[in-house]
């Protein structure tokens, strides 16, 4: 809420013009590119206000950092801003935001992988954040079911995080993000069948690795 | 792995797992749902995989979003900024180059042209005169009155020395008939840090008084005569 209380208030991200941003609101993602293709400075905060969240749970549960991913989030978002001029407004707004997310989430894997320090580092991140009290947790639940919670919780995590690079991204579109198959082809820039053996696959893993869990 | 026969299915564990995506999304085909509809209620094995996808499924979109940071768009507005910054610096450096840079091009092939001239590579030489250096005058800095000497090695038998009284006090004059022992002197005199000279008008004053014979001698730190 404090979030949006700023925005509101942002003469950029949405402006004192509160009518003026329920009417961004109320129209397309295209329409709001072209609104700021024509000059108008606000729309492009109204796209940040669809879609930061969305990416950074995309961008978190595949790179699994959570201040990197909000620090690729804002590299898409500035990406946007520079060559939104180029977008091919035939195409959807979402899959083209959705690729150059992917795009630095691909990176960022690959550059961890060569990078072993930054690996640990992560890795030991992480695993810090992860042994900390969990504070959305209902209190009402017996120490057991929490236990039995946060340990399927973390089992998920794992899970996805298990899944090759590939299968992992086009799982995480699939499965978080609700995307059809031709939108992840479009992302990813696979074909068809390669995104739906890609998925086939990813959700093998994922069944083999939970299926203890889950009775 | 369940049996093909054992269910009486023309559908195998592995078609069924194959086309899972599509039969679970809902994108398979009416003919492929059918036949894996049929194998799903005949194998246990194939319940259980849909079951545990199903519920991983579950788990999976029941976490708990990630939501950015209250500094996230400040942070974007800072960096947007920039690029506008940026933008506006290169558009002016592209509207001012021509004006900037045509004079220091000019200039610069000025500068290319006089290099590479003929007229400059063949211009005469100017020929210096040689560099001559002159060793400087030896100096006779102290000489040891002769009747001080103790002969010997200190004793050149080429040195005629005389000393006067005047009114000013002690005078010597050395009459040296070889420039090398003066060199010798001169060389090594200030070279040895225990040598000093013992001279004061006092000193010489006494030497009044007393009409003794004492001149401004050259004694080492020693206290030997050098």
């Amino acid at each position: 809420m404090a979030a949006n209380t700023k925005k509101e208030l942002d003469p950029r991200f949405g402006g004192e013009a509160l009518e003026h941003r329920k009417q961004l609101g109320e129209i397309t993602d295209s329409e709001v590119v072209r609104a700021f293709l024509d000059g108008d400075e606000r729309a492009f905060g109204e796209l940040v206000r669809r879609y930061d969240n969305r990416l950074l749970n995309f961008v978190y549960r595949t790179v699994g950092d959570r201040e990197r991913a909000q620090d690729l989030v804002q590299e898409t978002f500035v990406r946007v801003y520079r060559h939104l001029a180029r977008f091919d407004q035939s195409k959807q707004f979402s899959t083209w935001v959705y690729t150059i997310a992917s795009n630095l989430a691909k990176n960022e894997l690959r550059n961890r992988s060569r990078n072993p320090l930054v690996l640990f580092q992560t890795i030991k991140k992480n695993w810090e954040a992860d042994h900390q009290p969990l504070e959305w947790e209902d209190t009402q639940y017996k120490p057991d079911d929490l236990f039995r919670k946060r340990h399927l919780k973390e089992k998920v995590e794992e899970a996805v995080a298990q899944l090759p690079e590939y299968h992992r991204i086009v799982f995480v579109l699939r499965e978080l993000e609700g995307k059809t198959y031709e939108e992840i082809a479009d992302i990813t820039g696979c074909k068809l069948g390669t995104v739906k053996s890609r998925l086939n696959r990813a959700r093998n893993n994922f069944a083999q690795i939970i299926a203890p869990l889950v009775d | 792995m369940a049996h093909p026969l054992q269910y009486q299915t023309p559908m195998e564990c592995s078609d069924f797992r194959d086309g899972f995506s599509d039969y679970f999304d809902g994108t398979a085909e009416p003919s492929f749902v059918g036949e894996a509809d049929a194998h799903l209620a005949a194998c246990e094995s194939c319940r259980r995989y849909q079951d545990v996808m199903a519920r991983g499924a579950e788990l999976l979109k029941g976490m708990p979003p990630v939501a950015v940071s209250e500094d996230f768009f400040p942070r974007l507005q800072h960096r947007i900024y920039h690029i506008e910054d940026g933008a506006a610096l290169i558009h002016s450096e592209a509207t001012g180059s021509w004006t900037t840079v045509a004079p220091a091009l000019a200039i610069a092939l000025v500068l290319a042209v006089a290099a590479w001239s003929p007229a400059l590579i063949r211009a005469p030489r100017v020929a210096l005169p040689p560099v001559v250096v002159s060793h400087p005058e030896p100096r006779l800095v102290g000489v040891r009155p002769p009747q001080l000497w103790s002969g010997g090695e200190f004793a050149p038998s080429s040195l005629v020395t005389t000393i006067e009284m005047t009114p000013t006090g002690w005078v010597s004059t050395v009459e040296l008939t070889s420039t090398s022992f003066v060199a010798t002197v001169d060389h090594g005199l200030w070279d040895d840090p225990r040598v000093f000279v013992r001279y004061s008008p006092l000193t010489a004053s006494a030497a009044r008084q007393t009409r003794s014979i004492e001149a401004p001698i050259l004694v080492s730190a020693a206290g030997s005569p050098r």
